[in-house]
C-alpha cells in the first residue's frame, strides 16, 4: 500500500517518459531547481579538461581591506584548444564564481565541442567586486556589464596572444544571462568582439523582480528569519544525518541531494514545497551576504560594518555575517545602491522606476526583437520568471527563444537534450 | 541557484550562525551565540589559515602541478592506492577499538588482497571486489568514548582540525609510521621522498581551492569541518 503509494508519486514527480517530447525527469520547479540533474543524465562531457586560473590587475592603485587578504586580483579560467578555435565566454549567475559547478559544466561541455572557453565570475561575486568593479556597487546590470566588458577584453588579447581566435560567442546562465543582451548591445557600440552568436541561459527578465521573487520565498518560508533558517538547516542535517547511517558516509557526494529526494518520494514522503523553497531562498540569501558585506567594507558603508572599522586577518566575522544574512536585496537596493547611483548624479540620477527599468532587458527590447544573432533558452516554470516575463521573451524573440515545460531556475541546465540544444546553437549557422 | 554541493555544504554549515539575529538585528557587539563552533583561539587560527593559503598557492600547488606533469594519471593513482594501503592498518586499529568487527573484517580483507594481488597495495583490487575503503582514525575513536571536539584548531599545512582530532592524528600517524618503515628503511632519502609524495598525492586529489567561499570562508569551512566530523563519529 505504501510501496504503491510511494511510485504513484515518484511517477508523479520523477516522471519517465512519457512525454515524447522532453524527458528532463524532474516535474517539480522548486525541486529542480535544488537538485539540478544527476550524472547520468547530464551531456557526455568528459571529467578533465585542460584548465587554467589565469589573473587580471585592473586597479593597481586600489587599496583592497585587509579583510580581504586573498582578493588581490582577478581571477578567471581558461580552456583553450592547442589550435585555432572559435571562443565563447560564459558569464555566472548570481553571486556565482567562475568556478561553480554550472560554469564547469559548461567549460567541459563546449571545450569538449571544440571551442576556447573564457569563464568569468559574476559582477556580483567578491571577487569580481574588490578586483574589478569600478564603482564598487554591483547590482545595476547596464554599469556592470561595462565592467565585465572591460575583463573581457583583457582576457581577449591575452588568450589571443598565445592562439588562433576564429570568433567569439557570448553565453552565460541567470543574471549572468541577462548581461550577456547588455554585452551585445556594449559591443556594437564598442566592437571588440562582434560576438557571432549569443545565448542567454534562463536569464531573469527584471533583475529586480527576480530578486524580490527570491526575497519573497524568503519570508514566505523562513518566516521567522535566522529562527526558521536554524530550523531548516537542523531538518535537512537530520536528514543527511540519516541516509549517511544507512548508506555510508561515502554517499555524501554531489548528488546527495538527488539522492535523498529520490529516496523520499519512493517512500511516500516527498520533499515538502516550503523546505525546497526554504532551501533556495538560504542558498540564494547566502551569496547576497557576500555581495552586501563586501560592497559595506570596501566603501566603508557602515551599514554591515561600523564605519572606520579595522578589520584585520584574526577578526572574527561572525557577527557581521549574521548582518548580512538578515539583508534583503530590496534594502540592499534601496540603503546602498540607489543613494549610491543618485549620489553620482549626472546620467545616472534616476528615479527608483526608471533605473529599475534601464537594467530589465525590457529597455532591450528593440535589440532582442531585431538582432538574429541572439537566442534564448529558458523554462515554462522558471522560478525568476513571471507570467509577463516569459510573455515579454516570447514576443520579442520567437522561435529563437526555446521554452522547455519543466526544470525550474537552471535544474535542467546540464541535462543532456539541454547540451546538446546549445552546441547546435552555437554550431550551426541559423538559429 | 549555487551549485548543488556548494548548497549543500554550506547548509550543512550554517547551522548555528544564526542564534540571535532577530528581525531587530543586534548590534554586531552581540554576546557569542549559544551553540556556536568552539573557537577561542579564532584569531590565531585565521593566521594560520591564511599562511595556508598562500602556502597552497605559493608552494603547493606549483609543486603538485609539476607532479601531475611529470607523473601519468595511472602512476598517480598507484601512489594515491599504496599509501590508503598502508593507512589501512590505522583502520584497522581503530575500528577495532570501537567494537566494529564488520568494519574491522572489511578493512583486513582489503589490505590482506590489496597487499598481495594488489602488488603491495598499488591497485586497488578489493574495490573492485565490492569492498571500498572505510574511514576511521583516532579522533573518531576519541569522539566514539565521548570525547568532544574540543577548540576548534587549524594546523599548518594540514587544515582544519580540533584538539582532539589533533590529538588522535598524532595517535595514527605513530601508527602508520610503524609499517611506513618496513617498506622503506628509515632516515633515508626514501623516507623524505615518501613524505612528499603522499602530500602531494593528497593534495591531488583534493579539488578544494581557497577563496573561492567568498568573505566568510573560515566560518563556512569550519562550521562543514566540524558537522562533517560528527557525521564521521556517528558512522
Amino acid at each position: 500500500m505504501v510501496a504503491t503509494a510511494g511510485l504513484l508519486l515518484s511517477a508523479l514527480v520523477f516522471s519517465s517518459s512519457t512525454a515524447a517530447s522532453y524527458d528532463y525527469p524532474v516535474q517539480d520547479a522548486l525541486l529542480a531547481t535544488v537538485i539540478g540533474t544527476r550524472a547520468a543524465d547530464e551531456g557526455p562531457v568528459p571529467k578533465k579538461v585542460p584548465t587554467k586560473v589565469r589573473s587580471i590587475v585592473r586597479f593597481p592603485e586600489r587599496d583592497i581591506p585587509d579583510v580581504f587578504w586573498n582578493q588581490d586580483e582577478f581571477r578567471y579560467t581558461v580552456s583553450a584548444q592547442k589550435k585555432g578555435a572559435p571562443l565563447i565566454f560564459i558569464v555566472a549567475g548570481t553571486g556565482a564564481s567562475h568556478r561553480s559547478s554550472k560554469m564547469l559544466y559548461l567549460r567541459r561541455l563546449f571545450f569538449s565541442e571544440g571551442f576556447h572557453v573564457i569563464a568569468l565570475s559574476s559582477p556580483t561575486h567578491p571577487n569580481f567586486i574588490l578586483t574589478a568593479s569600478s564603482s564598487g556597487h554591483p547590482g545595476y546590470t547596464p554599469e556592470d556589464s561595462l565592467d565585465l566588458y572591460a575583463v573581457m577584453r583583457e582576457a581577449y588579447s591575452e588568450l589571443a596572444s598565445k592562439v588562433s581566435i576564429h570568433e567569439v560567442h557570448l553565453t552565460g546562465y541567470s543574471l549572468g544571462g541577462t548581461q550577456a543582451a547588455f554585452l551585445t548591445a556594449i559591443d556594437d557600440r564598442e566592437g571588440a568582439f562582434h560576438f557571432k552568436k549569443i545565448l542567454m541561459i534562463n536569464p531573469s527578465v527584471d533583475l529586480f523582480a527576480s530578486l524580490r521573487i527570491l526575497d519573497g520565498l524568503f519570508s514566505d518560508a523562513l518566516p521567522d528569519g535566522a529562527e526558521s533558517v536554524v530550523d531548516l538547516v537542523e531538518r535537512l542535517l537530520a536528514g543527511v544525518s540519516a541516509y549517511s547511517q544507512e548508506h555510508g558516509l561515502r554517499s555524501l557526494d554531489d548528488e546527495l541531494l538527488y539522492k535523498i529526494a529520490e529516496e523520499r518520494i519512493a517512500e511516500g514522503r516527498p520533499p515538502k514545497k516550503r523546505f525546497l523553497a526554504g532551501l533556495i531562498a538560504a542558498s540564494f540569501r547566502l551569496s547576497a551576504s557576500d555581495m552586501f558585506f563586501t560592497v559595506d567594507v570596501l566603501a566603508n558603508g557602515g551599514h554591515i560594518v561600523p564605519k572606520d572599522t579595522k578589520l584585520g586577518v584574526g577578526a572574527s566575522l561572525e557577527p557581521y555575517f549574521r548582518r548580512s544574512m538578515s539583508w534583503s536585496f530590496e534594502r540592499y537596493f534601496d540603503d546602498v545602491l540607489l543613494p549610491y547611483w543618485q549620489g553620482k548624479g549626472g546620467d545616472l540620477d534616476l528615479g527608483r522606476e526608471a533605473l529599475i527599468e534601464r537594467a530589465s532587458l525590457r529597455s532591450l527590447a528593440v535589440l532582442l526583437r531585431e538582432d538574429s544573432r541572439m537566442g534564448a533558452v529558458t523554462n515554462a516554470d522558471d522560478i525568476i520568471l513571471s507570467a509577463e516575463d516569459l510573455e515579454f521573451l516570447r514576443t520579442n524573440m520567437g522561435d529563437r527563444l526555446k521554452v522547455y515545460p519543466v526544470g525550474g531556475h537552471c535544474g535542467n541546465l546540464s541535462y543532456r537534450e539541454n547540451s546538446e540544444y546549445m552546441i547546435r546553437y552555437f554550431k550551426e549557422d541559423t538559429p | 541557484m549555487k551549485n548543488r554541493i556548494a548548497l549543500v555544504l554550506t547548509l550543512l554549515l550554517f547551522a548555528t550562525h544564526f542564534g540571535c539575529a532577530t528581525a531587530t538585528e543586534p548590534l554586531p557587539e552581540a554576546a557569542p551565540l549559544a551553540g556556536a563552533p568552539y573557537d577561542p583561539w579564532e584569531p590565531m587560527n585565521r593566521h594560520i589559515y591564511r599562511f595556508n593559503a598562500n602556502f597552497d598557492k605559493f608552494v603547493f600547488l606549483p609543486l603538485v602541478s609539476g607532479y601531475r606533469f611529470i607523473l601519468p594519471q595511472f602512476v598517480r593513482t598507484g601512489v594515491s592506492n599504496f599509501f590508503s594501503n598502508i593507512g589501512e592498518t590505522t583502520i584497522i586499529v581503530n575500528s577495532m577499538l570501537q567494537f566494529a568487527p564488520v568494519k574491522t573484517a572489511k578493512s583486513v580483507a582489503r589490505l590482506t588482497v590489496n597487499s598481495t594481488i594488489g602488488i603491495g597495495g598499488l591497485f586497488d583490487v578489493a574495490r573492485h571486489w565490492n569492498l571500498p575503503g572505510e574511514h576511521e582514525d583516532f579522533g573518531q575513536t576519541l569522539g566514539f568514548y565521548g570525547v568532544g571536539p574540543g577548540p576548534y584548531l587549524v594546523l599548518p599545512i594540514l587544515g582544519p582540525s580540533s584538539l582532539r582530532d589533533t590529538s588522535g592524528l598524532a595517535v595514527d600517524w605513530a601508527m602508520t609510521g610503524v609499517p611506513l618503515l618496513l617498506w622503506v628503511p628509515a632516515a633515508s632519502p626514501y623516507t623524505t621522498g615518501a613524505s612528499f609524495l603522499s602530500a602531494f598525492q593528497t593534495r591531488d586529489d583534493l579539488s578544494f581551492s581557497y577563496g573561492e567561499l567568498g568573505p566568510f570562508e573560515y566560518l563556512l569551512i569550519r562550521k562543514l569541518y566540524l558537522e562533517y566530523r560528527e557525521l564521521q563519529v556517528a558512522n
